[in-house]
């Protein structure tokens, strides 16, 4: 386990675990993460999606430094307060400087969210 | 959290309870163009200590991006169906950020809102997205 940004911590709690195969989180939808219709707020699910990318790219990358450089996040479907999300995240593939990864987050086991990422590996020149 | 209104700004009124938790977000008018900005703080910042973290950058991008998907639509309700955001340089703490959006097109159903989001006259991050028009087919 990694300790956790300030902004992970405020927006929390966010329970992150790395596997073998890629990195995982659970979290669970309150009253300050929703939108004014009472689903969780896109900007919430795109932490969550960043966030568990990001932790695989740190668990990767042999603890040289890494930066988001881009990513990409599709709203598939709503996530109700109190449900149960469960965020995981793989490798598409690695080079030395570059990961390629992809997320997804289910709310109470419904698909929420589709994300990929691509993190810079070492020092921004 | 109150923070300061930079000078030139208002704060906007967030109904969004998500919003408001890692707000304030600020606006101004910039010869027609609406210029949405949040100032990094202590609660924004990633693991290095020093720079925002890509959700609350992301979750700017949203937030300034549907204003004018919605304010600039007669009001009508929207939801965000797609969002791809590249970055090009982590604002710093106590740096201000502002959006800059535009339509890129819009149908009946769907809008294409573009976002150019900077510190200062630097440019930080480049948005694109796309929205659903709620009820619209």
């Amino acid at each position: 386990m990694s300790s956790q940004s300030a902004f992970e911590s405020h927006v929390g709690p966010i329970s992150y675990t790395r596997s073998d195969d890629g990195a995982s989180l659970s979290f669970t939808i309150d009253e300050q993460h929703l939108n004014g219709d009472g689903f969780i707020h896109g900007g919430m699910m795109m932490t969550l999606a960043s966030g568990v990318l990001g932790e695989l790219a740190r668990a990767s990358a042999d603890g040289a430094p890494t930066a988001p450089l881009s990513v990409n996040c599709d709203f598939v479907g709503p996530g109700p307060k109190g449900a149960a999300v469960i965020g995981t995240a793989t490798i598409t593939r690695r080079t030395r400087t570059v990961l390629f990864t992809s997320a997804e987050l289910r709310a109470n086991d419904k698909l929420m969210m589709t994300a990929t990422g691509v993190y810079r590996i070492g020092e921004a020149s | 959290m109150t923070a300061s209104v930079p000078e030139g700004f208002f704060a906007q009124e967030l109904i969004d309870p998500f919003e408001k938790f890692v707000g304030p977000l600020f606006e101004r008018d910039e010869d027609g163009q609406r210029v949405v900005a949040f100032r990094v703080d202590e609660r924004h910042l990633g693991h290095d200590g020093v720079h925002s973290h890509e959700g609350q950058l992301m979750t700017f991008a949203d937030a300034s991006m549907g204003c004018t998907a919605y304010w600039d639509n007669d009001h009508a309700p929207c939801a965000t169906l797609s969002l791809q955001v590249s970055f090009l340089r982590f604002p710093k703490l106590g740096e201000l950020v502002e959006c800059r959006a535009r339509f890129t097109r819009k149908t009946r159903s769907i809008l294409f809102v573009e976002g150019a989001i900077s510190v200062g006259d630097e440019p930080v991050m480049s948005a694109t997205s796309l929205w659903k028009v709620l009820g619209a087919r």
